[in-house]
């Protein structure tokens, strides 16, 4: 009975119950945005055989920090930089495998070919053309083309704001449509 | 903004399937070459990940296993008692050298040698530069209200911002 309430919670009645010790509310909210943060982290540069380990490290900082998400936006959004800031240190750190800089330096290829390969072939050109976006058009543009986010969210996410998000994101289409082609 | 402008930005509503295109959006589409690129840029983007195979339970599984091991609120907790315990330490040491200024009727600044500061506040040697200057920070608050005839600072005297600034410090987030 508890699982099925927790599925019909919003993300602010599960941190609510996380923060009263639910241990289940946290596996909830684990469920609930690991599948999306995980293909995120991965369009960003991650390698698929990291990204489960990356969404540890998210989401342990994430709990543990859980106290300064204060509502003001939503819980996936604050999630999605937290994942990104997580993935962004393990590159500084040299743990990531794919070359990838999310600091506006360049990518050299992405490290990842088993994914490529199922991928169709339009897939496998819009990934290889979002690593040579500037980090922060990347972000935006996933954020809202792949998560459907809108501006505020995305903006949250990416630590800009919606103004600049918009921006980045119309830039970011116009871009990858003349790479792709 | 212009109709390719608001057509791509309505693309990502109907690419994540919450909405369907009307009929003066798909017969736009059909005109403009320019925003049937867009839209496969932005359907294709979209799709991104969807093949890959993230285990959500493998993950919960994990994280619980590291939350039992590193418990949520004892990090914080240390670094606070560690905060506080040191901007006391700083702060009992300004009361020192303050009552000294008194009691001795010159108001120039007593000069206490570093291995004498060091000596009497030994967790500040574990301090980096930017958590020290969060700790002058607010012993110079302190210090400008003893110059104003104000009694002798106590704890509060650094205040919740200046705490949380010290502790994130700490942490190093």
């Amino acid at each position: 009975m508890a699982a099925i309430a927790f599925e019909l919670s919003s993300d602010e009645d599960l941190v609510a119950a996380w923060r009263r010790g639910d241990e289940l509310a946290a596996s909830e909210l684990v469920h609930r945005h690991a599948p999306a943060l995980g293909r995120y982290l991965v369009a960003l540069g991650a390698a698929s055989s990291d990204v489960e380990d990356i969404l540890q490290d998210a989401f342990f900082r994430a709990f543990r920090r859980v106290e300064s998400w204060r509502g003001e936006g939503s819980f996936r959004g604050w999630l999605f930089r937290i994942g990104a800031n997580v993935l962004r240190d393990r590159f500084r750190q040299g743990k990531g495998r794919t070359v990838l800089s999310l600091d506006g330096h360049d990518v050299a290829h992405h490290a990842d070919p088993a994914a490529e390969l199922v991928a169709s072939d339009i897939e496998a050109r819009l990934s290889a053309a979002l690593l040579r976006l500037p980090p922060m058009q990347r972000a935006v543009f996933l954020l809202r083309a792949q998560q459907g986010m809108d501006y505020n969210d995305a903006a949250r996410a990416a630590g800009t704001t919606p103004g600049a998000a918009r921006v980045h994101y119309h830039h970011a289409v116009r871009q990858l449509k003349e790479w792709i082609q | 903004m212009n109709e390719c402008e608001r057509m791509r930005d309505a693309m990502v509503d109907v690419a994540a399937a919450r909405t369907a295109w009307n009929d003066h959006d798909a017969a736009h589409l059909a005109l403009c070459d320019d925003c049937r690129e867009s839209w496969t840029v932005v359907s294709a983007a979209a799709q991104l990940g969807r093949a890959s195979s993230i285990d959500g339970a493998r993950v919960a599984a994990g994280l619980r296993a590291r939350l039992v091991h590193a418990p949520l609120s004892a990090p914080r907790k240390r670094w606070t008692e560690l905060a506080i315990g040191v901007a006391a330490a700083a702060l009992i040491g300004l009361g020192l050298t303050s009552s000294h200024r008194a009691t001795s009727g010159s108001g120039d600044r007593i000069e206490v040698p570093t291995e004498q500061a060091t000596a009497m506040f030994p967790e500040l040697e574990a301090l980096s530069e930017p958590q020290l200057k969060v700790i002058l920070a607010g012993v110079a608050d302190a210090d400008a209200d003893l110059d104003g005839g104000a009694a002798i600072p106590r704890l509060g005297d650094l205040n919740d911002e200046q705490l949380e600034e010290l502790i994130l410090s700490v942490e190093g987030e």
